[in-house]
This record gives structure tokens, C-alpha cells and sequence, in this order.
């Protein structure tokens, strides 16, 4: 598990055969929200209600923390020209959320490094987080770390024109 | 009357607070808000103030019915762990009761433990 962010000819991608599978994907979910929204906490609700009622707990559980965390970082930090975008997708290896926002590039660069450490190293960034949010010491990205140990969930983000989108993979 | 009985409960959508003096918090629902320090992080520190004032030596957190937090409200308990860790010596132990079936609780409280220099214990209920 962990997170694949692979740069090629500028544009981000992550692992080849789950970009195939979510350009295939069914959308079982799909919610639009205007950036900076306090849609939120009721939008993840759904989300929760949705899950617990259709997948087995262990699957639901690691999808609502994926819903939340995933939009709520597109709502703080995706631009505000564009609606934010999020998904519950199903693929043939399992299911999805997406979340898809305009992308601010000094954002979008503190995103894209976080998903590589996130990568390396799961549970030493969960940590490393951790720490650095009892010191104090910038806000930290627990949430992407969080998505990758905690929840055991797949990360990759892909950019294109203005939009980056991230994917919380959760395999069947 | 103790300190703890004079703490007034924070009212929050999706969770439930109550204490039960002289040493019992207990948190139900969701945890879900933007910036739950701004609502919880001082009622939060009043507890560790008023548990430290009533010298209460074993304090308990029940979170047993807590489903979900964000990220953000991970910090919190964070926060309460460096309070701990920032006392020489601790005058108290947190002890906090954790449902199995919750992943979060599994891997955040471990991880918390870990940082508050031995002054927290888990319990795990089934």
C-alpha cells in the first residue's frame, strides 16, 4: 500500500493499470461542491451512511475516513474558480473516492511531495506527522498519511490543465 | 464539589460529551468539524486541569462509541498526551477505553501512547 505518483512528461500519473481502471469506472457517487464550502461535514455523512449500508465494515470505514480527508484538502486547498468534485467509483479491483478540484501549483507541488513520502514510507510518515502536530510545528499532513497507514488505501493523483485528482484505491 | 463537576459540557453536532465525575469522560458520535480545537481543544484542557486540580490519579477516557474523527481531532488527543508528557511527574494516568472494531483507534492511540512517555493505557473492548 502507499501512494504512486509517477511524473511523466510533466504530467502526474500514478500506477498505469489503476489509471486504466478508474478511466473505466463506475460512478456510484458523485457530489459537486463550490471551494471553501461547509458542505463537508453533511457531504461525508452521506458518504458514511452510503458505505455503511453497502459494504462490509472494513470497507466502509477505510472509504468514509478517504471521503473526508480527500475533501476536505480539496475544499482548503484546491483553488476557487472550480466546483470540487467527489466520487464513489467502482472498478474491477475494487472501489475508489475521488476527489477532483482546480489545482493552485505551490499547493499542488506540497501535495505531490506529500503523496511521495506517503509512499515510501506509510507508517514512518504517519509518525513523523504525528509528532510534528504535538509540536506545533506547521500544519501538518496527517491526512494523506493517515489515508495510506490507517486505512490501508491505495494513493495516487494524476494533473491535467488545471485540475489535479487524487484516488483513495481501497482493493477488493 | 469537584472541578469536574463544575465544567460546562461543549454542545457539538454528532457528538455526544458527558462526564461522570469523579474521573469518567466519555465521547460519542463523530468528530468531524473543520477546527475542533476552537470548540473542543479548551474544554479539553479544562478537563486535564480540573482532573490534575481534584488529584485524581487515574483519569478515564471512554471513546468506545466514538465511530470517526478527523485528522484534525486526532490532534487533539495529541495535545492531551504532550499536557501529560509536560508534567514532571505526571500526577495522574489517562486511561483510555478503545473499541477493536474502530481501525482509527488502533492506529492512533497506539501511536499516541507511544508519544506521551508512559503515562497513557489502552484498553481495548471488544
Amino acid at each position: 500500500m502507499g501512494a504512486a505518483v509517477v511524473r511523466e512528461r510533466g504530467t502526474l500519473i500514478g500506477d498505469r493499470s489503476h489509471q486504466q481502471s478508474y478511466s473505466k469506472a463506475t460512478n456510484l457517487i458523485r457530489v459537486e461542491l463550490n471551494s471553501g464550502s461547509e458542505m463537508l461535514t453533511c457531504t461525508h455523512a452521506f458518504f458514511s451512511a452510503y458505505c455503511d449500508g453497502n459494504f462490509r465494515p472494513i470497507v466502509a470505514e477505510r472509504l468514509t475516513v478517504a471521503a473526508f480527508e480527500l475533501l476536505e484538502n480539496g475544499l482548503s486547498y484546491g483553488g476557487i474558480r472550480e466546483k470540487v468534485v467527489i466520487e464513489l467509483l467502482q472498478v474491477d479491483r475494487g472501489l475508489g473516492i475521488r476527489v477532483t478540484n482546480e489545482a493552485i501549483p505551490a499547493r499542488l507541488a506540497k501535495l505531490l511531495e506529500q503523496l511521495e513520502r506517503v509512499g515510501a514510507s506509510p507508517e514512518g510518515v504517519f509518525l513523523e506527522e504525528l509528532k510534528r502536530s504535538m509540536t506545533g510545528t506547521n500544519r501538518a499532513m496527517l491526512g494523506l498519511a493517515r489515508l495510506a497507514y490507517e486505512a490501508r488505501l491505495e494513493l495516487f493523483a494524476s494533473v491535467r490543465d488545471r485540475h489535479v485528482e487524487v484516488i483513495a484505491h481501497c482493493g477488493a | 464539589m469537584s472541578k469536574l463537576d463544575t465544567l460546562v459540557v461543549p454542545q457539538v453536532d454528532s457528538l455526544v460529551v458527558s462526564i461522570a465525575p469523579p474521573n469518567l469522560l466519555r465521547l460519542q458520535g463523530t468528530i468531524t468539524m473543520q477546527e475542533p480545537s476552537r470548540v473542543l481543544g479548551g474544554f479539553l484542557r479544562a478537563v486535564h486541569e480540573a482532573v490534575v486540580a481534584d488529584a485524581v490519579r487515574v483519569f478515564e477516557l471512554d471513546v468506545t462509541e466514538l465511530k470517526f474523527v478527523n485528522s484534525s481531532a486526532i490532534r487533539l488527543f495529541l495535545d492531551w498526551a504532550g499536557w501529560l508528557k509536560a508534567m514532571s511527574p505526571a500526577t495522574y494516568r489517562l486511561k483510555i477505553l478503545t473499541c477493536r472494531k474502530f481501525t482509527w483507534q488502533k492506529t492512533s492511540f497506539v501511536a499516541i501512547t507511544a508519544l506521551a512517555g508512559g503515562h497513557i493505557e489502552l484498553v481495548a473492548a471488544s
